[in-house]
């Protein structure tokens, strides 16, 4: 064959970027190839239901991050041996985590989980809902985990964004379902104390009044963050429509700030979703 | 609008390349306007491409040619040209040529800066490895496999996840 510059080999396995199948054949036809396809094939990871892809963002953790996962005796080894070969998670540009199970399986493979921790599935569901209101349950949340179980997961994932938040310069938090108060707090932060972060994409989330009150206060004293994508979140999780002052209080803020430069450029249905 | 015809060289101008075995080809010089690279080396009779030879050359400027009322893309269009993969058939046939031709015209491009066949070179390899394994991969472009054993299996262990994404 002859040799192509690593540049011309970019431009080629560019367009497998979403042919994970082909990327991986690719990933290790040599180690030339491999250090190219690397930081295509993990620039956009959806860990969802995927426990390797789990295990891989919790070795990146820093200790801090694992010190939050010893109290349900949680133990990220940081034993070189157990490292992977490359720092993949550090290629990661956009992360979508729309469902527990990945978290659950990881938790279940690793044998950390409880008995009644479960990869939700649609059938498990259904049962549970007909049980529940066969039962006379007016409640339709599907919720069949233990505190600590709910608690495991829900720390397992509050440590992943804050691992994401802290290292990215451009994040894109995709599907995440409904944030909670602790995760919103972690958004604050990382807009407020993580300097190099740039770019911040908020999609397809379901955020409430809470987040819009926070991002107001927060983007307000950030200087850095130059662009910033709203669009497709459901503003009204909780059946309500968000709060018309934390609106008005948001889009009075993003309109002051100068040095946002990018704000839903490519979609036209995010400011309208906060103005209307 | 500049729609790749508003070129300020007429259409009977033509103008004098060589290759680097000393090949001459007399183009339309609406072809060179276009890409600044090709122009740059249009200095007089002596000027000649380096390190693209006589049959490249001729490949190249036929695509150059087929092309030229092409619309010209902005830099910024590079991923919107990129997403689409269809091919059109006399491309196709085009860069249906053998696979040494094939690389060449990629390194032609590249060098020459010639983004649109540039990307179509690297699609159709794109294109050729698609659905193939490891060992398909290496034996289709006469690849040597540099992996220690232990290298390869922790590689695979690793990234597996990607093959039922």
């Amino acid at each position: 064959m002859i040799l192509l510059p690593n540049e011309c080999l970019f431009n080629i396995f560019i367009n497998l970027k979403d042919n994970y199948k082909t990327l991986f054949s690719c990933l290790l036809v040599n180690r030339q190839w491999c250090r190219i396809v690397v930081p295509i094939l993990w620039s956009k990871l959806d860990i969802s239901n995927n426990l390797v892809l789990v295990k891989n963002c919790l070795l990146t953790l820093n200790k801090e991050e694992k010190e939050l996962l010893k109290q349900f005796e949680i133990i990220i080894p940081d034993n070189p041996k157990s490292k992977p070969l490359f720092e993949y998670v550090s290629y990661c540009e956009v992360i979508k985590l729309n469902s527990d199970n990945g978290i659950i399986n990881w938790l279940n493979y690793e044998k950390y989980g409880p008995c009644d921790l479960e990869a939700t599935t649609k059938f498990g569901e259904m049962v549970y809902w007909i049980t529940h209101l066969w039962h006379g349950h007016r409640d339709l949340t599907y919720n069949p985990y233990s505190e600590r179980s709910k608690n495991m997961v829900k720390t397992i994932k509050y440590t992943l964004i804050k691992m994401f938040l802290r290292t990215k310069k451009v994040i894109t938090l995709k599907s995440f379902n409904t944030l909670l108060g602790s995760e919103v707090d972690l958004m604050i932060e990382a807009v407020h104390k993580n300097i190099a972060l740039k770019r911040l994409i908020l999609r397809n989330n379901q955020l409430c009044n809470e987040v819009g009150e926070a991002f107001a206060k927060a983007l307000y004293n950030n200087t850095m963050l130059i662009q910033l994508s709203f669009s497709g979140n459901n503003l009204n999780s909780e059946g309500n429509e968000i709060n018309y002052q934390v609106r008005v209080k948001l889009i009075n803020t993003l309109q002051k700030k100068k040095i946002l430069t990018d704000l839903n450029r490519n979609r036209r249905d995010s400011l309208p979703c906060l103005v209307s | 609008m500049d729609n790749g015809t508003s070129n300020s060289a007429s259409e009977n101008e033509t103008i004098t390349l060589k290759s680097c075995d000393g090949i001459e080809f007399h183009i339309d010089a609406r072809i060179a306007n276009r890409y600044t690279l090709l122009n740059n080396w249009n200095g007089g009779e002596s000027a000649c491409i380096p390190n693209v030879n006589g049959k490249v050359l001729e490949k190249v400027l036929e695509w150059c040619e087929h092309h030229i009322n092409d619309p010209q893309l902005n830099c910024g269009d590079d991923d919107s040209r990129r997403r689409n993969t269809i091919i059109e058939e006399w491309d196709e046939n085009f860069l249906s040529c053998d696979q040494d031709m094939l690389f060449e015209i990629i390194l032609a491009a590249n060098y020459l800066e010639i983004k649109p066949l540039l990307d179509l070179g690297c699609k159709t390899v794109a294109n050729m490895m698609k659905s193939k394994s490891p060992e398909e991969i290496r034996s289709a472009f006469n690849i040597d496999n540099d992996y220690t054993p232990e290298e390869e299996e922790q590689f695979r262990k690793e990234n597996e996840w990607a093959e039922d994404y």
